[in-house]
């Protein structure tokens, strides 16, 4: 009777069957090329970075264990880190919104059935596809002086000879205007295809009832677009947190270190001043603000995003 | 069985880290049928400059049968963060270009090369200008052959001086002349001097008005010194009245080169590796004209390049054998007539005055005769990164310049 009993209590668990296994072990060979995939190609060099961040790592000469100093530099005698902290944050918090607005309302507008609406899909798509270096070299040459900008302004408003490149506020503006006309086509396509499965009941049954087309906006719009929104949302702050390209290319981080985002200060400390110690402690301060803001998003995604419609 | 996913996942995960940690890498060269294949890395700005390496990787074997190179070329900035990042792999070329200034921050990954390897290759060091020759070696040891060298020039506008009114420049011209003709070529939407902050270029200017360079010769950062601040502060004067053009922020250091070819700005200073570009390019005629002679007594300093051999090549007698051949007579004269590069060989220097080129013979003679070696440090690329960056704002007058070199020197000079 000892034998059976356990015997029994572990056959009416259910996935303990033969055949259970059987399925369980099915699955695992499955799941396996893509979790050996993750696993080789995706944690494991976050945990080596993470793991960097304790070392001295110069790039030419021996490594040793630091334990968490390269933090506490960081945060206490590092000159230009909280900069290029408090730059990332401004441009995450000007990009992430303009982007929203411009790709949201383009989206609306080309929404109906207009005419030519996939051109205009096609024309607003392209800065995304287009490469972003040489995005950035073009506007380069238009923003600096003596550029097609600078003739502008002084030929039509006399605003005299303008640096918007050397200027501390204007050359974060100008990389967060660039960054935005690069990059607001793919979250209207994002939204397009999202207005194209509401069902037009709704929007039927709220103009037989009278409502204003604002009020259907805020109302049915938005709400049924919630979910495509969280997703842009989720993406669209994580690159911008990482946003690089656009400030290398456009000033380089200047003038002095105005527009120098922490992806670029690591850059620099890793491949410029060799110290892929301080490189990777950058890398994961930035990591552990990226997972942070995003579980707030989640978190934020029960009360504001619907699923239901 | 969790035991068992432990040791699956360390094993994964050790796996993992080695893929990225270590490539082992070829080191450069591999040998088949009898032929050695070695990697030659080397920076190239243009069409025509990876053309002439790979004339010269012809030459190599057309001399030597049995080896063959392949040519890495990328940006200037960029070879030094791609050697870099390669030599955290372990997977550098053989033959590795060094520039002088940056040869302290890459000693570790060369070979020196002693005297009894040079003479085993045919390469004879006194037959190349001495201070060159220096500039590339480290702690007494050659770490790289020289192919070519320059001292700081002024290259003017002709044309812009003529239109002025003003005499061209002689060899004996002083920094107060300079200024003033500087100051009557700003006129008509034209600037008289176009400047990039970089440290070489300012350090044209330190050496003649202070005798000192921003790096002394033990290669300490001397950066924020009260002849430094003036030297900088007379800059900004010069740029506050107009005379040199405000910079946007940018890392292009060619930016100040491109608006004096451009025809926009009337002079500006560079090495003579730059001239041939500049006489085909520029729609004006060209002149070279020393760095002005200033309080500090008008001394230039020299920099150029060469090539050497990185330690973890497999074949270093054969890289050896290579470098012979492209720093050797034939190659150096090439590249002189080609107006690629002023030869460091000084029997070959003469063949890089051909044609236009002629004209600047008097400028560079009396500039490199009253020459040094540009002073440099372990942590260049720092010192650099940083005064370029700050250099724009400052120069364009948005921070004092006791300020701006204080702070380079506390976040470039480890102090």
């Amino acid at each position: 009777m000892t034998l059976v009993a356990p015997a029994a209590a572990r056959a009416a668990t259910p996935g303990q069957t033969a055949a259970g296994r059987r399925a369980g072990l099915t699955a695992l060979g499955f799941l396996a090329p893509s979790g050996l995939g993750f696993l080789i190609f995706t944690l494991a060099p976050i945990v080596g970075s993470i793991a960097l961040a304790f070392f001295s790592w110069p790039i030419l000469g021996d490594h040793t264990f630091v334990g968490g100093k390269n933090f506490v530099t960081l945060v206490t005698t590092d000159p230009v880190f909280f900069r290029a902290l408090r730059n990332t944050v401004i441009f995450v918090v000007l990009y992430v919104p303009v982007n929203f607005v411009i790709s949201l309302g383009l989206a609306v507008w080309i929404s109906p059935r207009i005419r030519l609406r996939g051109l205009y899909r096609v024309l607003f798509f392209l800065p995304a596809v287009t490469p972003i270096v040489a995005n950035a070299l073009v506007w380069r040459l238009m923003l600096q002086p003596k550029g097609l900008v600078d003739d502008v302004l002084t030929a039509w408003f006399g605003l005299g000879p303008t640096n918007l490149l050397g200027g501390q506020v204007s050359a974060m503006v100008c990389v967060v205007a660039m960054s935005v006309w690069q990059g607001f086509g793919y979250n209207m396509l994002v939204f397009s295809a999202g207005l194209d499965a509401i069902n037009p009941n709704l929007y039927e049954a709220a103009d037989i009832d009278g409502v204003s087309r604002w009020r259907q906006f805020w109302t049915i719009t938005v709400p049924m677009l919630s979910p495509s929104m969280f997703f842009a949302a989720v993406l669209t702050m994580i690159t911008s947190f990482q946003v690089f390209s656009q400030p290398y290319i456009l000033t380089g981080g200047g003038p002095g270190a105005a527009t120098q985002t922490m992806v670029m200060y690591m850059y620099q400390k890793g491949f410029q001043f060799y110290s892929l110690g301080m490189a990777s402690a950058i890398s994961t301060v930035l990591l552990i603000i990226i997972v942070l803001v995003t579980g707030l998003q989640f978190l934020g995604q029960r009360r504001f995003v619907h699923y239901d419609g | 069985m969790k035991v068992a996913a432990a040791v699956a996942s360390t094993t994964v995960l050790a796996l993992g880290l080695t893929a990225c940690g270590g490539s082992g890498g070829s080191s450069g060269s591999s040998s088949s049928g009898g032929v050695t294949t070695m990697t030659w890395q080397m920076w190239s700005g243009s069409e025509i400059e990876t053309e002439t390496l790979n004339h010269l990787s012809e030459m190599v074997t057309q001399a030597n049968p049995d080896i063959k190179l392949t040519i890495q070329t990328s940006t200037f900035p960029d070879y030094w963060t791609k050697l870099a990042a390669q030599a955290s792999g372990g997977d550098v070329g053989c033959i590795l270009g060094v520039q002088g200034p940056r040869a302290p921050s890459i000693t570790s990954l060369m070979l020196p090369l002693e005297q009894s390897k040079l003479e085993a290759a045919g390469i004879k060091m006194s037959e190349f200008n001495p201070a060159i020759s220096q500039a590339l070696q480290s702690d007494g040891q050659q770490i790289a052959i020289p192919y070519d060298f320059g001292p700081l020039v002024v290259f003017y506008n002709k044309d812009l001086f003529a239109k002025a009114g003003l005499k061209e420049p002689s060899t004996t011209w002083t920094v107060d002349e300079f200024e003033a003709d500087a100051r009557k070529l700003t006129t008509g939407g034209k600037n008289g001097y176009g400047m990039f902050p970089t440290v070489d270029q300012f350090a044209a200017w330190t050496l003649t008005r202070t005798g000192q360079q921003p790096i002394d010769a033990s290669g300490k950062l001397q950066i924020d010194t009260p002849g430094m601040v003036d030297t900088f502060s007379w800059l900004q004067g010069l740029q506050k009245d107009g005379v040199i053009p405000q910079l946007p922020a940018t890392t292009d250091t060619n930016a100040a080169l491109n608006e004096y070819i451009a025809g926009n700005t009337a002079m500006v200073v560079d090495g003579p590796w730059q001239y041939g570009n500049i006489v085909k390019t520029a729609k004006f005629k060209p002149g070279v004209a020393v760095i002005p002679v200033g309080a500090g007594g008008g001394t230039s300093h020299i920099a150029g390049s060469g090539y050497g051999v990185s330690k973890s090549c497999k074949t270093p007698d054969a890289a050896l054998k290579a470098i012979a051949t492209i720093t050797g007579p034939e190659a150096e004269k090439y590249l002189g007539e080609a107006g690629r590069a002023y030869p460091a060989r000084t029997a070959q220097s003469d063949a890089w005055y051909v044609g236009d080129l002629k004209e600047a013979k008097p400028a560079l003679d009396a500039a490199i005769a009253k020459s040094e070696p540009f002073h440099s440090s372990p942590t260049l690329t720092q010192i650099q990164t940083v005064f370029q960056q700050y250099g724009i704002p400052a120069l364009n007058g948005q921070q004092p310049a006791a300020d701006f070199l204080k702070q380079v020197q506390q976040q470039a000079g480890g102090q």
